[in-house]
């Protein structure tokens, strides 16, 4: 394995790739910490379909799929999270009806416009298809989680876990639901390239869900979070580079056989 | 007196429906409400509307109190990702500009008042019902030291947690906190509080807990 490690770092792609990968994996964590608690587990697999209808649009129109799938993605999130606040709807019924009609808006528009575009590297990932750019903007989202997250880790804390007391004590929930829209739909956009439009959205559940198994308390819950999903990523990166498989598939493998191993444990 | 809190011809809407209509009263400190009614009356409402969280169609809310500790019904807190009781507890510091020093004191000495100290670092989920009324409580009067707002704190209470519950009540209640509370308990055994709000449609009634009392066994 540290063989292989070393080996597949002295390629530029692979560092490239990693470095992506890793402040993905740092960003989603952190979020997860917050969407699952209120049951926005499936956003990012909403997000994430429509970054994909949008970059179909864009690759069809010859225009950038990263700009164009970014400000559609942060849009249908601060909707999402507008409504899922609301008493009388059903934000996992919004999530599933806006990612199945955005994935076959995509779907389709791919099949209408003839592009030759690969269908398996948007949808599945392609460790190969990360750019300059895109790791300029993971290291952004990824220093903006973090510091948002040291400097107000307790007001997300308190809105995840009773937003009324938050609103009580006069706490601005509405920027703060801003912030975490802007940043779940940045690091879906962002990461699709190298995990693939439908298992980026593993990275906000998978690292949460193992760490919860033996944690006791959130700031424990959000570092193992974040340790466990950048670990995952680098075994799953060079599990794909040694058995050149999809990276996508390796990392969300790997993120489950380290669930597996943390509810086994927390049986013992 | 002290007003702490003057409501005038409060009237909230939801959906178009009327929950409550035309409200009036006042409390002053050291006052303990508790508000009474069936379901589907505006109880909750009423708590949401004093706390800024529903915005009513008319009327006027005057709240004298710089801070409020609201505590809502057990069940509305999302326990899926672990948290320790000190972490909830310390939620009720944030916002109000003080030190990290002044926080710890501020929970230590929250936690210390309803007697929960031991269970700091428990994880919220692995405590029983009654524990869990306490931290919440224990945040809300981390959040104020005036005014407390208690949504059903008492539910899923067995009834020794909840006598043991409403005497710690009774004991803010006199060391100054002025108390709204929301309680389906209106059983004459356990009767807390000074004053009654009724917002039972047919029944409508405010005034102390005696006349409160009074004018139901006379209608009976």
């Amino acid at each position: 394995m540290i063989t292989s490690i070393i080996e597949m770092l002295q390629y530029d792609f692979i560092q490239r790739a990693i470095i992506t990968g890793i402040a993905i994996a740092i960003s989603a964590a952190l979020l997860g910490t917050t969407i699952i608690p209120r049951r926005q587990s499936m956003l990012g697999d909403g997000l994430s379909h429509v970054a994909f209808g949008a970059s179909a649009i864009a690759i069809s129109l010859s225009f950038s799929p990263l700009y164009t799938a970014l400000p559609c993605a942060i849009a249908a999130s601060i909707i999402i999270t507008k409504f899922a606040n609301h008493k009388n709807t059903n934000s996992e019924s919004l999530i599933a009806i806006t990612s199945a009609s955005a994935l076959a808006i995509g779907t389709l528009i791919i099949s209408i416009s003839g592009s030759n575009i690969d269908l398996n590297a948007y949808l599945f990932g392609s460790i190969l298809a990360v750019s300059q750019i895109d790791l300029i903007a993971s290291l952004i989202v990824a220093l903006v989680a973090v510091t948002c997250f040291i400097i107000f880790r307790k007001k997300i804390f308190a809105i995840t876990i009773d937003n009324n007391f938050a609103k009580s004590i006069k706490i601005n929930t509405d920027f703060y639901d801003l912030v975490i829209s802007i940043l779940c739909a940045s690091i879906v956009v962002i990461g699709m390239k190298a995990l693939g439009a439908l298992l980026i959205s593993s990275l906000l559940i998978f690292p949460v869900s193992t760490a919860i198994q033996f944690t006791k308390n959130f700031r424990q819950t959000c570092i193992a979070s974040t340790v466990i999903s950048c670990i995952c990523l680098t075994i799953g990166f060079t599990l794909s580079y040694t058995y050149s498989t999809p990276s996508g598939a390796c990392i969300v493998l790997v993120n489950l056989a380290a669930f597996i191993l943390a509810n086994v444990y927390r049986k013992i | 007196m002290n007003k702490i809190l003057s409501i005038k011809q409060l009237t909230v809407e939801y959906d178009s429906t009327t929950i409550i209509s035309n409200l009036s009263f006042e409390l002053t400190k050291g006052d303990f409400l508790c508000v009474v009614g069936p379901n589907g009356s505006g109880k909750s409402t009423l708590l949401k509307t004093i706390l800024g969280l529903v915005k009513p169609k008319s009327g006027t809310i005057n709240v004298a109190a710089k801070t409020l500790g609201y505590m809502p019904q057990e069940n509305k807190i999302s326990d899926i990702v672990p948290a320790s009781v000190t972490e909830i507890v310390e939620t009720g510091t944030l916002n109000q500009n003080l030190s990290r020093a002044e926080q710890k004191k501020r929970i230590a000495a929250s936690l210390k008042t309803l007697g929960i100290s031991k269970l700091r670092q428990k994880t919220f989920s692995e405590l029983s019902g009654g524990q869990r009324q306490k931290a919440l409580l224990a945040r809300a009067i981390t959040a104020s030291n005036e005014l407390l707002i208690l949504d059903e704190p008492s539910n899923n209470l067995d009834h020794r947690s909840k006598l043991s519950f409403y005497a710690t009540l009774s004991r803010l209640n006199e060391s100054g906190y002025t108390i709204i509370m929301v309680t389906h308990d209106l059983d004459h055994d356990n009767l807390v509080g000074n004053m009654i709000l009724s917002l039972d449609p047919s029944n409508r009634f405010f005034g102390a807990t005696a006349e409160y009392v009074e004018r139901i066994h006379h209608d009976h």
